[in-house]
């Protein structure tokens, strides 16, 4: 690139000195209008991935923190499955721990309950609460509930098996459950 | 003069072009990157789903009552009798059907799929696969309800049933679910 010449010291006639001076102003906006668009581009791609990757992994991260939380007491020996089965409850180990407060504070859930499927779909009201004179004709296990007021609750699918008798037999009879555990928002302030 | 004028045109031009041409590019970047991807999410509720359906027992039993077997052994079962080792359930039934019947049950009592629900709709796929590229997968089951169109977004998960018997090779259930708003 030439070195720019001292262009107050150029003696050039008025048009052409208006002209190239036109020139400059037009070079001057048209750069402008550069800078600015690159920097709002810029800034929509800095916000996109502020506002969509980042907010939507890490929401996505930590539920699957909860849920892997959730999944681990499904396979802890307080309520898996004799048999060699992953994300399974012990139904009939399961009968034996409702309303025991003991556990309140053994595991890191301000409530935990099992929802049979033959509970799927109804209300709270609705569902039949499970107690050793009804069980297994019932829908709902409230092992514990601290019955916290702020709380959210994550639920994942298990399998849900228990002893039956039939014909002289004994077999394990599986159906679908969600176990639910719910953990208190603690709000700042 | 003029030839100097001509090039700081030139130069001008040139700058522009340049600035529009990097400016098309970002946009058709940008776009690209906020359009809406059509590719299921991998959801860990929709797998363990999957995984509690594969143990649940059928009212299907093939030796003697009650020797019920649950899904994924009649899945296994159904592939066998695709494959031409003929099965059916006690009864007379056949064992693809009970195992549809079955899915199908599960499937829509813990999913609640509907047009106002919050699952628009579900496909479920089984296939057999030999897990390379020279043999082609072997559709087993497909089911589905709904129609996968204006979802929110769509989540999937999918479960392996090692075949055991089938020599080399495993069966595949897939199973997307499009969400509603």
């Amino acid at each position: 690139m030439k070195p720019r010449k001292n262009k107050s010291k150029e003696k050039l006639p008025k048009s052409e000195f208006l002209k190239k001076a036109q020139l400059e102003i037009q070079e001057m906006a048209f750069m402008l209008l550069a800078v600015f668009l690159f920097f709002v581009l810029v800034g929509m791609f800095v916000l996109t991935i502020v506002y969509s990757n980042l907010n939507q992994d890490a929401a996505r991260i930590a539920e699957e923190r909860t849920l892997s939380a959730v999944v681990s007491l499904a396979d802890s020996p307080e309520l898996s499955c004799i048999a060699a089965k992953s994300n399974c409850i012990d139904g009939d180990k399961l009968i034996t721990m409702i309303r025991k407060e003991s556990y309140q504070d053994f595991w890191p859930f301000s409530s935990l309950k099992v929802i049979k499927s033959s509970g799927f779909g109804k209300n709270e009201e609705e569902l039949i609460k499970c107690n050793f004179a009804n069980y297994p004709d019932c829908d709902l296990f409230v092992v514990y509930d601290k019955n916290v007021e702020n709380e959210r609750a994550i639920g994942s699918y298990v399998a849900f098996c228990r002893k039956e008798y039939e014909n002289g037999y004994t077999f394990d009879k599986c159906e679908l459950a969600k176990i639910i555990g719910g953990t208190e928002l603690k709000t700042k302030g | 003069m003029i030839k100097k004028s001509k090039r700081s045109q030139h130069e001008t031009a040139g700058f522009v072009l340049i600035v529009l041409i990097v400016s098309i590019i970002e946009v058709i970047f940008l776009s690209i990157a906020l359009a809406k991807d059509n590719k299921s999410l991998p959801s860990p509720e929709i797998s363990h789903l999957l995984e509690a359906t594969m143990y649940s027992t059928t009212d299907c039993a093939i030796n003697y009552i009650p020797q019920y077997r649950d899904v994924q052994d009649l899945i296994k079962e159904c592939y066998k009798d695709m494959k031409g080792d003929y099965r059916d359930c006690l009864g007379e039934r056949d064992v693809c059907q009970v195992l549809e019947d079955n899915l199908k049950e599960l499937i829509e009592e813990s999913l609640d799929v509907g047009e106002k629900s919050r699952n628009k709709a579900y496909k479920l796929d089984i296939y057999f696969t030999y897990g390379d590229e020279i043999y082609p997968n072997e559709e087993i089951m497909s089911l589905n309800k709904g129609a996968f169109i204006n979802c929110s977004s769509i989540i999937g998960g999918g479960h392996s049933i090692a075949a055991g018997s089938f020599g080399f090779g495993s069966i595949e259930t897939e199973l997307t679910v499009c969400k509603g708003n």
